[in-house]
């Protein structure tokens, strides 16, 4: 893993949550392809992520303005401040893993281009397997530091 | 006989190539790769290696492996000091370091062993009846004296710097136990290709074959075995890894010990689908006289020792035994050159009786042993065969009583244990669905037929994970073995009989508790200590309850056995942690401004998880003298104050008026866009929640502040309300505590500074009066300022994008200057909130009321709120309840203190008088300590004097109720 690897840097991020199907229609309109159906899964299209975190909430990760959707259908909010991102690469990253969360890389359900929530160290965490060796690391920005610690001894030891 | 005990020329499955040296009690040896420590002091000759947890009575190696009760040892040193290891369980490596436990001076010649003269009169529960007088404290003198003269081995207190690893791990099929069924589970069902794990407490996998010759069948069969899992992908084979605890869902807990001493054990939390129990049996004792002298051992221990260490542990060998199957060790043993004497007790001994004769071996039938000899180690036995009385000139006494299927796991879920009678032992009972049962677990003690079992139900657990597969049959083996179930008879003649050497529990003992009335067998164990400490009885369980049932006149299975509880071995603490100690004992929360603070002299202090600059060492040496001067500061000019902690919530959507009007007890739902309100939630029965402020950004968007305590619980509590309560609502309720830096200006000069920090906005009284919302941008990032005051000050909080944070923060002290701005703390912070009567988490406890607050005018008569029915029972309007009321400290050399009881002078002090002390601080103002506290009937005592008792100093310190709102009562100065 690079040595920088658990630098965590400012994402772009809005959350988007949706009251019905009309909403999730809008929702789709408004990114321009398809808003993602179920829980985990994860719709792309030219470097926008559309995450569905849970049954009425997505996560738009990437640089777009905020997404205006008439308030029958839904409400938007940035959060490009409060989260933090990291990318874990290399073998090292598969092995890291199973020491901070109880998640079964392995499932199809945790396969890249899915989105997984869970915790480290009981803070939650948010993350994108972005292919076999490497996943990006959605965390609280006051957390950061601390988890960055963590990880950090972890991989020494 | 020719052969010397020892280490045999040959045969075992230790590396003779290499060698490795190790010290026991400070005595040098040398043993093998593959030994355990057991069996390198056993070839070195060492047979004393423990005394006893009461009596230190001498000890020797009992057993072979994890039931082992005696050879504990204590290895390393300093804060690498790992005590209690059973020597059975422990791999020899170079350099090993280990000591006996439980001794002074010396193992040889203990001190304490003069305790078994007391022996009368430390029967069990000796120290309830013995060294309870003559006062009601005299047991807090007795119980040092105890405790230093029983135990086991010391825990260092140095801290432990090396990293522990916590590994999740995910499984279709887990296989706990590699014997001969666990094996054949795990082919099966890994060719069928699910994930499977292999567990196995031991270094090799191979269970009771690996007490079979090292060249025989069994150890061919054991080899194709093991390359035949070894070339399969799917199969992981957990090595010296302990399933010690069975928990909700599958999670199997799992202890690893490497070889590596640099490296803690290993916490493994394996996460299975389907388990299966391959758990193998346990040997029984057998109960005579002096059955716990070094040198009496389990049957298969010492063929344990025998054929897997090449250790011969004795040649004059008396093998005491119930049954058929304990021949076996006694036709190796005779094999190695041993003579051998089987006292069985059965008058007709079966057929592996038969081929023991023909090999040499003495058989006596109708046979029990009636006692041993020998100061350190037996040197001989006497039995009673057929009515004549013999005695034996023997180095080792073997036993057997049958077997104990190891049933623990199985029954950490709840599971209870069945009776079988047709081999006198416990089974698992009824299983949950995705459990599964192989080999001698199950009673089936038979190899082959532990084979067949283990295919048949590694391909159904497989099958119930999803994965079905043709695979072909487990190679058979056959071993010829003996098997009879017979129970062992009762004792016969005089001297202490142990039932439990670990904990010296006797035959009498089991007599007493009976007499005394323990007829659960619960409360035997918890009367005599049976089947407690590190072993948890794995020896000696059976043999207990079969005496307490004799002695009830029951059946077996209506005595019942004690539940079974994780964990499994002992888990060392460390394990359990992993990496969560020191500074990662739990995640640490830095506000955007934390860098700062650091480099600026701030003290910090840990609130909740969040780190706090408690003072500032500019303003005083310790918190005492400056949050004083950083009160004055704030009072005085302008103080910045860090309040990124808040808790922040945004909600939006068309309901959110209605939601939040539903959550808070004062209405909020016709609350103007751009203003600001103080907020109390409720629970549900009427108590205080939590405080805050609620601002209304948009007709269907508000920004609701919580204190910094109760964030998360505010937020899941919202959460709550919407997934179940109020699921119609259209409303998202977001936590943004991380996306905003927060800080308070507050001082008669704050204004200035807001005008000079922000001169393109209009901060002036008229456009920004209190509880109103300004917004803006400062470097491209929001900017929300709301006139809010928590000190009695004139206030804003500002709230900006927190990667602004640091920015706005050290522009804000740059254009403060002028007007005397400093940052304060969160001492100086609670400290101006006392000397203004705001409530905050001491008065907010989980037990006041908004009456007992003094909030109640906010709420009025207003209904339909959390919490509306419930505030209104009668307790909570009960005139004599403690409400918020002031205290101001009547004499001038003391102080008051938080947390002491309120009484009225002439009241006896005692109890918990009329109330309590809630908060503290001096004030500058009024150069006096000034509280908060409840009080019982309130306000309505204004200038009544009360006596505040502080136990814990012996202090009492006159003071007298006054109103909470000790500074500006007619909030002129932040309203200005």
């Amino acid at each position: 893993m690079a040595d920088n690897a658990f630098q965590f840097l400012p994402v772009s991020l809005q959350q988007v949550d949706v009251w019905s199907k009309s909403g999730h229609a809008a929702l789709s309109s408004a990114l321009g392809f398809p808003a993602p159906e179920q829980f985990g899964d994860v719709t792309e299209q030219s470097g926008i992520r559309a995450a569905r975190l849970s049954p009425r909430r997505v996560w738009i990760i990437g640089d777009l303005p905020l997404l205006q959707l008439a308030p029958e259908h839904g409400a938007a909010l940035l959060l490009n401040q409060g989260r933090v991102s990291c990318n874990m690469t290399g073998a090292q990253a598969r092995s890291l893993l199973p020491q901070l969360m109880a998640i079964d890389w392995d499932d199809p359900r945790t396969s890249p281009g899915r989105i997984v929530l869970s915790a480290i160290h009981r803070v939650p965490v948010a993350v994108l397997p972005l292919a076999d060796d490497r996943y990006e690391l959605i965390v609280p920005r006051s957390f950061a530091k601390s988890i960055g610690g963590l990880l950090a001894e972890l991989q020494a030891a | 006989v020719t052969v010397r005990p020892g280490r045999l020329p040959h045969g075992g499955r230790i590396e003779r190539a290499r060698p490795l040296a190790f010290t026991f009690d400070g005595a040098s040896y040398h043993g093998f790769a593959g030994d355990t420590l057991a069996s390198a002091l056993l070839a070195n000759g060492v047979r004393l290696v423990g005394r006893s947890f009461k009596y230190h009575r001498p000890r020797g190696i009992f057993s072979a492996g994890v039931e082992e009760p005696n050879a504990l040892v204590t290895i390393g040193s300093g804060s690498l000091c790992e005590p209690n290891l059973q020597a059975t369980t422990l791999p020899l490596r170079d350099g090993l370091t280990a000591e006996s436990q439980n001794r002074w001076p010396s193992l040889g010649f203990d001190l304490q062993s003069v305790n078994g003269l007391f022996a009368p009169f430390l029967a069990a529960g000796f120290y309830y009846k013995t060294f309870m007088g003559p006062t009601r404290r005299s047991w807090l003198f007795y119980e040092r004296l105890i405790r230093k003269a029983a135990g086991l081995g010391r825990a260092s207190t140095d801290r432990d710097e090396r990293h522990r690893l916590v590994t999740n791990l995910f499984t279709d099929v887990a296989v706990i136990g590699a014997g001969p069924a666990g094996l054949a589970a795990a082919r099966a069902a890994a060719q069928t290709g699910a994930r499977v794990t292999l567990v196995e407490q031991d270094t090799l996998c191979g269970g009771q074959l690996l007490s079979e010759p090292a060249t025989g069948p069994a150890a061919a069969w054991l080899s194709e075995m093991v390359s035949s899992l070894s070339v399969l992908p799917n199969l992981a084979i957990l090595t010296q890894s302990t399933a010690f605890g069975l928990y909700d869902g599958n999670v199997i807990g799992i202890v690893t010990r490497g070889n590596d001493a640099d490296r803690g054990p290993a916490l493994n939390i394996l996460h299975a689908r389907e388990v299966i129990f391959a758990t193998g049996a346990i040997e029984r004792a057998l109960l005579f006289p002096g059955n716990d002298r070094p040198g009496v051992m389990l049957a298969s221990a010492i063929r344990a020792y025998l054929n897997r260490f090449a250790v011969l542990t004795g040649t004059r060998v008396l093998l005491a035994t119930s049954h058929d199957g304990a021949y076996q060790t006694a036709l190796d043993l005779a094999a190695s050159g041993a003579s051998v004497t089987v006292a069985d007790q059965r008058s007709r001994p079966g057929e592996a009786a038969t081929a023991a004769t023909a090999a040499g071996v003495t058989i006596r039938t109708g046979a029990r042993v009636t006692a041993t000899a020998g100061r350190l180690g037996v040197t001989s036995a006497s039995i009673i065969a057929e009515g004549r009385e013999e005695t034996l000139s023997v180095d080792l006494v073997g036993v057997s009583g049958g077997w104990s299927p190891t049933v623990h796991l199985t029954s950490h879920l709840g599971g209870k244990p069945v009776y079988r009678a047709d081999i006198d032992a416990f089974v698992p009972g009824i299983l949950l669905p995705s459990h599964h049962i192989a080999g001698a677990v199950s009673g089936d003690m038979d190899t082959a037929t532990a084979i067949a079992a283990g295919h048949d139900t590694g391909l159904r657990a497989a099958a119930a994970a999803g994965h079905r597969a043709a695979v072909s049959a487990a190679q058979p083996l056959a071993l010829g073995e003996w098997h009879t179930f017979e129970r062992p008879l009762s004792v016969t003649g005089q001297g202490k009989s142990f039932v439990d050497l670990q904990h010296d529990v006797t035959i009498s003992d089991i007599e007493l508790a009976h007499r005394e009335g323990f007829r659960s067998v619960e409360h035997l164990k918890r009367y005599t200590t049976l089947g407690m400490a590190t072993d948890q009885g794995k020896t000696s369980n059976i043999a207990g309850l079969s005496l307490m049932a004799e002695l009830r006149g029951l059946p077996m299975e209506q005595a019942g056995t004690t539940t079974f509880r994780p964990p499994f071995t002992p888990v060392p603490i460390g394990a359990l942690a992993g990496p969560s100690s020191g500074k990662h004992y739990k995640p640490i929360r830095r506000t955007p401004i934390d860098a700062w603070h650091s480099v600026n002299g701030a003290q910090m202090i840990e609130v909740g998880l969040w780190m706090r600059p408690w003072f500032y060492a500019s303003h005083g040496k310790d918190a005492g003298v400056a949050y004083v001067a950083e009160m004055r500061l704030v009072r005085g000019s302008a103080g910045l104050m860090d309040i990124s902690t808040l808790g922040k919530i945004e909600v939006q959507g068309p309901d959110a008026a209605a939601f939040i009007d539903r959550v808070y007890a004062n209405g909020l739902a016709k609350l103007p866009v751009g203003k600001a309100r103080y907020g109390v939630m409720l629970c549900d029965d009427g108590i205080v929640f939590d405080d805050g402020t609620a601002t209304r950004l948009a007709a269907d968007h508000f920004f609701i502040t919580t204190s910094t305590s109760k964030a998360a619980d505010v937020l899941s509590h919202l959460e709550f309300l919407l997934d179940t309560t109020w699921r119609d609502l259209r409303v998202s309720v977001t936590p943004v505590t991380d996306e905003w830096a927060a800080m308070s200006v507050a001082g008669p000069r704050s204004r200035e500074i807001l005008q000079a920090a922000f001169p393109t906005l209009d901060v002036s009284h008229e456009s920004l009066p209190p509880m109103k919302l300004l917004e803006g941008q400062y470097e491209d990032a929001a900017l929300r300022i709301i006139r809010l005051s928590y000190s009695g000050e004139r206030a804003y909080e500002i709230y900006v994008g927190a990667s602004k944070g640091m920015a706005l923060w050290q522009h804000l002290l740059a254009v403060g200057k002028p007007f005397a701005l400093a940052p304060y703390g969160v001492e100086a912070l609670g400290a101006l909130r006392v000397e203004k009567g705001h409530v905050a988490g001491p008065e907010i406890d989980g037990r006041t009321t908004a009456e007992d607050l003094g909030l109640s005018r906010m709420i009025g008569e207003r209904k339909g709120f959390v919490g509306a029915v419930l505030r209104n029972r009668p307790a909570f309007r009960e005139a004599a309840r403690p409400r918020l009321v002031g205290l101001v400290c009547l004499e001038p050399q003391k102080r008051l203190r938080g947390g002491a009881i309120l009484f009225r002078p002439g009241d006896r002090i005692e109890g918990h008088g009329r109330g309590r002390v809630t908060s503290v601080t001096y004030s500058p103002s009024l150069d006096n300590y000034v509280a908060l506290g409840l009080f019982e009937g309130g306000q309505e005592n204004e200038g009544s004097e009360v006596l505040c008792v502080y136990p814990m100093k012996n202090e009492t310190v006159r003071a007298r109720i006054a109103s909470p709102h000790f500074l500006d009562p007619a909030g002129e100065r932040l309203d200005g």
